[in-house]
């Protein structure tokens, strides 16, 4: 993860993936796609979110190497999109990823084994499944992609 | 640096087209040679007028066919003692060593989809890899260019086992393999060159000019460092010993010869082993592995395939 998108040079085709917001933040990016008179393309990803991921996927699988793509979205959108990006075989080499807004965090839960999301900086949560209290740890999986919680109150 | 190696005898020899011959290896002492994966090469050891004549060939069999092993080699028209000892006084019985497989030309684990561009003899490699594709289920695509049909080593087994998956281009018919298909890869496709260099660094340059990344293009040409233009030269080592290169001798197999430890192993110009520091001296690079500042620095060099521009070297091994 980079803080500051990068331009990459010569590359046959830049795609652009953001929101309103991600898209104010590539704009360094796509203006130099323009001066450089470079072929681009923009996928801007506004409200109905879960209707368009297919067409997403679908899209991201039809394009060929030599292209560039730049993703900003809010943070908690941003992972299931890199899935995508990932499993349709952009390497990292390939594309630069942003989160913009609040960041959100996984929890997994010890005992239910199922994941809850919550603000950063949280330190205890109830599970939203099985209203366990968790203690939100350090501990990352990358397997669940989520921090582990462990039982508040032994 | 002594290399371990595996003594094999020729069990066959096969004609596949008018310059290119298949031999089939065999152990002597043992009843299986090892495994190994696509892409691999082994290093022949054959006794010539002085000292051995080393050089690699990839592997043609199967991997998983480890009974004996294959490997195919051009008559070429320059040939200084390698494919010409091999096409004219090898027979059927003869005795040999060979090295471990070395595999300096692997598949990608991270591609989605693979694709081999093979110009001649350049084809070699490409037989195994992607027999262990098709073992993998995973997708790939071979365009292969030949001058024509009869020319075209390993036509009848491509067609037999990989129709589907394969292109094949004939000079002769006007049907030529351009570097514009590389316009048409998929997004996580990676690449593979194997054939003389011009092919390689068109493919290689045209690649790199549409955006791909490096890591997504791999290329291998064998036997860069023999062609017909090599002259002989003088090497004076730091030690004080001097030795003479022939031109169809290389540095490394100089070295060898006159009894001095020099290291190696892949022998091709890719792993790095060989590299030994130039103090005086032009050098010719014909490898892979130093980067364009190093090999325009001329302070280091690999032995196994670059030679001197100039009359004479120093060097010094490490
Ligand atoms: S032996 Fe590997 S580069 Fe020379
Ligand atoms: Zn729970």
């Amino acid at each position: 993860m980079k803080n500051q998108p990068i331009f990459v040079q010569s590359k046959r085709k830049y795609l652009f993936l953001a929101d309103q917001k991600g898209l104010t933040i590539l704009n360094p990016i796509i203006e130099q796609a323009i001066i450089n008179n470079d072929s681009f393309e923009v996928v801007f990803l506004g409200k109905q979110k879960e209707f368009l991921h297919t067409d997403i996927a679908h899209w991201l699988s039809q394009q060929k190497m030599g292209t560039y793509l730049y993703v900003c979205l809010p943070w908690k959108e941003l992972h299931p999109i890199k899935l995508k990006i990932e499993e349709v075989g952009f390497s990292e080499e390939e594309y630069q990823w942003f989160g913009h807004g609040d960041k959100s965090k996984n929890v997994f839960c010890c005992r239910c084994h199922e994941i809850t999301e919550v603000a950063n900086g949280e330190v205890e949560i109830n599970c939203q499944y099985c209203h366990l209290l968790l203690e939100v740890s350090d501990h990352y999986s990358a397997l669940r992609h989520a921090y582990l919680g462990y039982v508040a109150k032994l | 640096m002594k290399e371990h190696t595996i003594p094999v005898f020729i069990k066959s020899i096969e004609k596949l087209t008018p310059q290119v011959k298949q031999f089939t290896l065999s152990p002597i002492n043992m009843t299986k040679l090892p495994p190994f994966s696509g892409g691999s090469h082994i290093i022949t050891y054959i006794a010539g007028e002085n000292g051995f004549i080393t050089r690699a060939y990839s592997l043609t069999n199967l991997p998983d066919q480890t009974d004996s092993y294959q490997i195919a080699i051009r008559l070429s028209e320059n040939s200084n003692g390698g494919s010409k000892y091999w096409h004219e006084s090898i027979k059927m019985g003869d005795f040999l060593k060979i090295s471990y497989p070395k595999n300096h030309f692997p598949l990608s684990f991270k591609a989605k989809h693979h694709v081999f561009y093979a110009a001649g003899i350049g084809i070699t490699p490409f037989l195994s890899m992607m027999a262990e594709l098709r073992e993998r289920k995973t997708t790939f695509e071979l365009h292969y260019a030949s001058k024509s049909e009869d020319l075209c080593s390993f036509y009848s087994l491509i067609k037999e086992n990989f129709a589907d998956e394969t292109t094949f281009y004939f000079s002769n018919r006007h049907n030529k393999l351009s570097n514009e298909t590389l316009l048409d890869h998929r997004i996580g496709t990676h690449v593979y060159f194997c054939g003389p260099e011009s092919f390689i660094s068109s493919f290689r340059n045209e690649a790199e000019r549409l955006g791909y990344p490096k890591s997504s293009i791999h290329f291998e040409h064998f036997a860069v460092s023999f062609s017909k233009n090599n002259k002989a030269f003088q090497v004076k080592l730091t030690t004080g010993s001097s030795i003479s290169v022939s031109k169809d001798q290389t540095l490394l197999e100089a070295l060898l010869i006159n009894g001095i430890n020099a290291p190696y192993s892949c022998r091709v110009g890719r792993c790095g082993t060989c590299e030994v520091k130039v103090i005086e001296g032009e050098i010719e690079h014909n490898d892979t592995f130093l980067t364009e500042d190093q090999k325009n620095g001329h302070e280091c060099m690999l032995t196994c395939v670059s030679r001197a521009k100039s009359e004479k070297l120093v060097i010094q091994l490490n």
